[in-house]
């Protein structure tokens, strides 16, 4: 009998959630289907972890998983046009991988920079991010056009990213 | 070639239309530095939502903290959510309001809460649930703008809520203690411990990595393990679902945990019942240890009278007792963070062991209190102390309840009936060893488990009042030790203290 080591499963996955997280909902837009196939990906692997290969890379053998989850999303919602082919989502698991070991230092960075934002800003992140508006809804909340918003929403992300790559100036992380 | 980071962001923001997406896919075919462009710019964006599903808590209904309702709106919403989770598994018609009045917080998104429980009571006939149109669900034309029905995206029915947590990180996004849980909703704990309770009075702690979907009486544990506890009558029946067997409970306490290729449970009190695709339903009782292992699709049940390790049957918190210290040298006092369980041992120089006086176990609220092991030799009747005045003094991280767990035949002066009162409960404990006394020597051997080999009775007093900062709280005995357990003042868990 094979029982996984719940302590190693937790300190792989710990490691390595930033990453697969961000490549999910990189490839799955709607929030609500994002985290089902997260949930997804988490158990299928915590229930296989025993078949992970130590002399593997844990963050490509967790989103090799997310890669199949996902191209079973697409599958099941065809609906959506915008979604990646076959070899663009084999080329951007590369890439997620390659940064997934800066994506601790990020998301702290962002945290710090996220609080820097004037009122404004915060206001229409939370419309975003906490509310999940749309820039058309969050636009006739705040009675202005769709497009003034997308602007805004472009600008808060350079802003953000900008200051992120600040910040990991400052931390020595690059 | 339009500017990647524009494209980028009508990605995230939907807005992207077809050519849009095929520039954006043809930059990114381009080279590795535009896909890892495009991944940064993907992360941040996750974390952005990450940051705000922390703020909002993970609760499902944020509209009701962000969208400005009258209080009036605010009770109707209550008052409907709470006619919901009064009758679990019973259905129910609900009064609904007014959808289409003016100026209330209707005409927000929260219409889809409503619209959707106004189509589910049509739909389903019955209304159980409370239809919510997540977040990020929202339909590509604005309900408010365009008065379009809302779509039914979630229909979902409360059946627990998440009562305490430690050190919890979830997979999907953080959850806050208190909130609502709804029937076929996963949860995805990968690091701490989380209490889910049922409505039906059913506690699960969940310990990670642990996978689980709730439904109503029933969990279904898809991997790693929980460890159930039934003590109310309305939870009786309450089942573990796996994928290799049901483990249903009759009254108890109990540990299970899920593997790829098998099934362990383990049951602590009373018994449970254990069935396989292929197997009769076969009773575990305490102290027992069923596991089913799956070969070719056959599942084999071994059940041996021994119960499991690694289970947490309460959720570890940080420390209460930061110090504690006796007033005679050259004898040592252990302080045991969460140190309250079956079996433990219960002092310094002993392998006694602290166990339930029967069968039904220690009693729930002093699981997992901290323990201060008293070194047994500290007695005036002893020949190192003998005549010398034993003093305890502990310190406290935060206000606690101090309990003593006192001999039956232990001389405790003034201080106990002074200090503390007698809660009428007891305790036992399970003798290990060969004690010298005046009278001889007594040789003994303890069991495992509840109600097994007790030797002596312990009595359970409770300080009369909460005990803050350094304080001395015991003090002098003759005959046998008494040990002593902290507990927080006040405890968000259900295992309140009486």
């Amino acid at each position: 009998m094979t029982t996984p080591d719940p302590a190693e499963f937790t300190q792989y996955w710990m490691q390595s959630r930033h990453m697969v997280g961000a490549f999910v909902r990189g490839m799955v837009r709607d929030e609500h289907q994002a985290e089902d196939v997260l949930q997804q990906v988490a158990i299928a692997a915590a229930t296989n972890f025993d078949q992970y290969d130590r002399d593997r890379e844990f963050a490509y053998w967790l989103i090799g998983i997310a890669k199949r989850r996902i191209a079973q999303h697409y599958r099941e919602h065809r609906r959506d046009r915008h979604t990646f082919d076959h070899a663009l989502l084999d080329q951007l698991v590369d890439a997620y991988v390659e940064v997934a070991d800066e994506l601790p230092d990020r998301n702290l960075a962002l945290h710090k920079c996220i609080k820097k934002l004037n009122q404004r800003g915060q206001d229409i992140v939370d419309m975003r991010y906490q509310q999940s508006l749309k820039p058309k809804q969050i636009a006739s909340r705040v009675g202005t056009s769709a497009t003034a918003i997308t602007s805004l929403l472009h600008r808060i992300r350079k802003t953000l990213s900008d200051c992120i790559e600040q910040q990991l100036n400052k931390m020595g992380a690059k | 070639m339009q500017d990647p980071h524009a494209l980028i962001n009508a990605y995230i923001d939907c807005t992207i239309d077809d050519e849009g997406f095929e520039a954006l896919c043809q930059w990114l075919r381009e080279g590795e530095a535009s896909r890892t462009a495009f991944a940064r710019a993907m992360s941040d964006h996750a974390a952005i939502a990450d940051w705000s599903g922390e703020r909002r808590g993970g609760a499902l209904m944020p509209e009701l903290s962000t969208m400005g309702e009258t209080e009036i709106e605010r009770s109707q919403w209550i008052k409907l959510l709470s006619a919901l989770d009064s009758k679990p598994g019973q259905a129910e018609v609900v009064e609904l309001v007014d959808l289409s009045k003016p100026g209330s917080f209707l005409q927000n998104r929260s219409v889809a809460i409503w619209g959707g429980l106004a189509a589910a009571v049509l739909l389903v006939g019955v209304v159980l649930a409370v239809s919510l149109m997540g977040p990020g669900t929202t339909p590509s034309t604005n309900p408010i703008a365009s008065g379009d029905p809302p779509s039914i995206d979630r229909v979902v029915q409360t059946v627990a809520t998440l009562t305490a947590q430690h050190n919890a990180q979830w997979a999907e996004r953080s959850i806050t203690s208190g909130s609502a849980l709804h029937a076929g909703q996963r949860l995805t704990l990968t690091a701490g411990f989380a209490e889910v309770t049922t409505h039906r009075g059913a506690v699960a702690i969940l310990q990670a990595p642990c996978v689980v979907e709730l439904s109503d009486n029933a969990i279904r544990l898809h991997t790693g393990k929980l460890v159930g506890l039934c003590h109310t009558e309305l939870s009786k029946g309450f089942v573990v679902k796996t994928k290799h067997a049901d483990i249903t409970d009759l009254g108890t306490e109990f540990g299970v945990h899920a593997y790829a290729n098998g099934v362990e449970t383990t049951v602590f009190v009373g018994e449970v019942a254990v069935k396989t695709t292929n197997t009769p339903s076969q009773i575990i009782t305490h102290n027992q240890t069923a596991r089913v292992s799956v070969e070719s699709g056959q599942a084999a049940v071994a059940v041996e009278d021994k119960p499991a390790e690694g289970f947490a049957r309460r959720i570890p918190r940080a420390p209460i007792i930061t110090d504690a210290s006796i007033n005679l040298p050259g004898f040592k006092v252990e302080v045991v963070p969460n140190g309250v369980y079956e079996d433990a041992k219960l002092f310094s120089d002993r392998e006694h062991e602290l166990n339930g006086i029967d069968a039904a176990g220690l009693p729930d609220f002093l699981i997992g209190g901290d323990l201060i092991r008293m070194p047994a030799d500290a007695r005036p009747d002893n020949t190192p102390t003998v005549g010398k005045t034993l003093q305890l003094e502990i310190e406290l991280a935060s206000p606690a309840a101090i309990y003593v767990l006192v001999p039956r035949n232990g001389n405790t002066g003034s201080w106990l009936t002074r200090d503390y009162v007698d809660t009428g409960l007891f305790v036992g404990c399970d003798n290990d060893g060969t004690i010298k006394h005046r009278f001889g020597t007594n040789t003994y051997e303890s069991a495992i488990g509840p109600g097994e080999s007790i030797d002596q009775s312990l009595a359970v007093w409770k300080y009369k009042h909460p005990v803050r900062g350094r304080a001395i709280v015991a003090g002098t005995i003759s005959e046998s030790m008494y040990a002593i357990i902290a507990l927080p003042q006040q405890s968000v868990s259900n295992f309140e203290s009486p």
